[in-house]
């Protein structure tokens, strides 16, 4: 079922590559991206960083880039906003100055040292536009663009995973090793029954299952990123016929006389509403009263957003499972990785490995090993001896 | 009549039935472990579950729109949430330890809300105008259900934290008797990589390997339930703004609650973005989601004890009637 084979290898020696083209119905998917492959690969060779799916990315410093990226500066970030919505909820929001002056003197300050300057100051008042909020999410805005940036061409990803190496102990990061008795084909046919796509050559095997979840963060990053590109919308272009008016004869919008919203009324129920200190009841509303008008440009960005963000944090609590198997003698060694449930994924390969059958005798599988089995003694620094294996490999095939 | 006595029998029965349960649990920690008691400490949260939700089919008949209007209902409903989260490890023949922590979640807040803080409510209201709409419905029970999970999840972290420091605190006891077999195996070698105080000792008594099972189980389970919650509270979330936008004329206001909720929301995005690195995972994660957990009681109580904003349908003040 294998097409051919590409054997790749950076000059250095500090990876390899097998990338098997085969027929099956699932990586005719894939196979247009081995050419991206290649040329990746070769400019990965020239010692790139991060092959962004952008071109125009590649233009800024890729310093910038890798600073605004960075997880602990997005983890502050975000810490900071918190703090800062908290505050604004705790603080009294836009209310004139001599209230500040009087509840956070400077004679007595809270905490110490919390007076109403730095209430003004900092715009503590208005916090939720405030130029230090507002700001916060700016930075938190060009954080997600960068970390955007960052996830490598999602093909390219995934046929680094196609990767399968004759060595596990390459440095592909594994939650969990273990050793079955088997062959390998057995192992294939078993996780292809347990839902995994299977890529099989010779005396290696590699599996996943899931693959959407591996895209989930791109997306909820982006999600967030249209909501906030909406939210920007809103604020620039939102306008406001603010009155109290009749919508429709049966709801009726209030604002007081600073134009701040205060509830919403409907005539039959004869609730009373507190306005400006008056009690009032609605009795009836008459028609020809006026409208209330409304626009809002961003919202359908917001919306589109809102929706983006619900489906793909759905979709990032599957997860994500790679299997990488290599034949050694009667046995296999296999190790796994996932994203999410570690615990219950180690638990669920090992019954699937309960399942394999234990091969008794088998000659040519012996021969095999003898040749594979000396890979695993090797250092993963040594090149040459690397290089070596890899290329008796490529003959007996 | 009929209503409220059958509401009455319900919420007694789920009240007493789940003490029970507690009782047998603390038995099982404190004095023995009999093996049949746990059947039927099972079988009794199942009845609980049944009861609590006979006593919301109830009031949803009665009432002609779903109990979620104000705090006491929402409380029942918590506790519900709580019972489901509880049993579903049981269905899915996971014999595990967690349920030492969701049991007593719904017990204590059954109790809160039949308690005699809350009497005032207890009686069916009409519903507020602002709150017909089918908008009520999916907003609040998918909060509810996301507050409940993330409760579940961070309580689980302070567990995971709990026994981490116990275990630290006996290694730092002990480091000058290195043959001393309550060592722990991986995290010796976790200290020897960070201070090079210890070596490589890989005593390993089977006491601390379940202990160890356990630490990964509520590492594990933590995270799982965590973004149960997660979903539940984006999608209620977001629900919520567009449930404004058509009532309140903008979908974000910068109303107490909602700005709790979206604090609430970026811690456990923190906690998300922390478990990405392996080597921070576990220790520093489950401090955010400790964090987490008091944020989502100031959300959930906190913001309508003030009694102010738009959400001010669950504001209520503590009257002890005696």
């Amino acid at each position: 079922m294998v097409e051919s084979i590409w054997v790749m290898a950076s000059g250095d020696g500090s990876w390899c590559g097998l990338v098997l083209r085969s027929i099956t119905p699932m990586a005719l998917r894939y196979r247009r991206f081995s050419w991206l492959l290649v040329r990746n690969l070769r400019k990965a060779a020239g010692g790139g960083g991060g092959g962004g799916p952008l071109v125009f990315v590649k233009r800024f410093p890729r310093r910038v880039l890798s600073v605004l990226s960075n997880l602990p500066l997005a983890i502050g970030e975000m810490f900071a906003i918190a703090g800062l919505m908290a505050l604004g909820t705790v603080i009294d929001q836009g209310e004139a100055p001599d209230f500040y002056f009087q509840k956070y003197p400077e004679e007595n300050p809270v905490l110490g040292f919390f007076t109403w300057r730095w209430i003004l100051a900092l715009g503590f008042d208005h916090m939720f536009s405030s130029p230090v909020f507002l700001g916060m999410l700016a930075l938190l805005g060009t954080s997600l663009m960068a970390a955007l940036t960052q996830h490598r061409s999602p093909w390219l990803r995934l046929q680094e995973g196609g990767i399968f190496c004759t060595q596990l102990r390459q440095s592909v990061s594994r939650n969990f090793q273990t050793i079955c008795p088997g062959s390998i084909q057995d192992l294939g046919v078993i996780l292809m029954g347990a839902g995994y796509e299977v890529f099989l050559k010779g005396p290696s095997l590699y599996a996943f299952k899931g693959l959407a979840s591996r895209f989930a963060p791109i997306g909820v990053h982006l999600a967030m990123l249209l909501i906030m590109a909406g939210g920007t919308l809103s604020a620039a272009g939102a306008s406001e016929a603010q009155s109290m008016l009749a919508r429709d004869l049966q709801s009726i919008v209030l604002y007081d006389q600073e134009g701040k919203f205060v509830g919403v009324r409907r005539p039959n129920s004869k609730l009373p509403i507190d306005i400006d200190g008056t009690r009032i009841v609605i009795e009836d509303a008459i028609g020809s009263t006026g409208l209330q008008l409304k626009t809002d440009p961003g919202v359908p960005v917001v919306y589109a957003g809102f929706g983006a963000l619900m489906l793909t944090t759905c979709i990032s609590y599957l997860s994500h499972s790679q299997i990488w198997a290599l034949q050694d003698g009667t046995a296999v060694v296999v190790g796994g990785k996932t994203n999410r449930a570690k615990a219950v994924f180690e638990d669920e390969v090992n019954r699937l490995l309960d399942h394999v059958p234990e091969v008794v005798e088998s000659s040519s599988l012996s021969k095999q090993s003898d040749m594979i089995s000396g890979f695993e003694l090797q250092k993963e620094d040594n090149s040459s001896s690397f290089y070596e294996s890899f290329r008796s490999l490529n003959v007996r095939s | 009549m009929i209503f409220s006595t059958l509401e009455h029998i319900l919420t007694h029965i789920s009240f007493s039935v789940v003490s029970i349960v507690i009782t047998i649990h603390l038995i099982t920690l404190l004095v023995d472990e009999f093996v049949e008691l746990y059947d039927s400490s099972e079988k009794g949260m199942i009845t609980t579950f049944f009861c609590i939700t006979g006593l919301l089919v109830i009031r949803w008949i009665f009432l002609g729109h779903l109990p979620l209007s104000d705090l006491y209902e929402s409380l029942i409903f918590l506790s519900w949430a709580f019972s489901i989260i509880h049993m579903v490890p049981y269905f899915k023949k996971h014999k595990n330890f967690l349920s030492a922590i969701t049991a007593p979640s719904t017990f204590f807040t059954q109790g809160f809300a039949t308690s005699g803080l809350l009497t005032d409510m207890h009686q069916s209201e009409i519903l507020v105008p602002a709150l017909q709409s089918q908008w009520l419905m999916m907003h609040v029970s998918m909060m509810i259900l996301g507050y409940a999970a993330l409760l579940c999840g961070s309580l689980f972290s302070v567990a995971f934290l709990v026994i981490t420091f116990r275990k630290i605190i006996r290694i730092v006891d002990k480091s000058n008797n290195l043959l001393n077999d309550s060592f722990f195996f991986s995290e010796i070698q976790y200290m020897a990589e960070r201070k090079n105080v210890l070596r490589n000792i890989s005593f390993l008594s089977s006491r601390n390997y379940y202990r160890f099972q356990l630490i990964q189980q509520l590492d594990d389970w933590g995270c799982r339930i965590i973004s149960i919650g997660f979903i539940f509270l984006t999608i209620g979330i977001l629900s919520g703004a567009v449930w404004a936008n058509e009532a309140w004329g903008s979908y974000w206001n910068w109303d107490p609650k909602e700005t709790w909720a979206f604090i609430t929301w970026t811690i456990f995005a923190i906690f998300f973005h922390i478990r990405t690195n392996k080597k921070l995972e576990g220790f520093n994660s489950a401090i955010v989601a400790s964090i987490g957990f008091l944020l989502i009681w100031i959300c959930y109580f906190g913001v309508n004890l003030l009694g102010i904003g738009l959400h001010s349908y669950g504001s209520f003040t503590l009257t002890i009637s005696i």
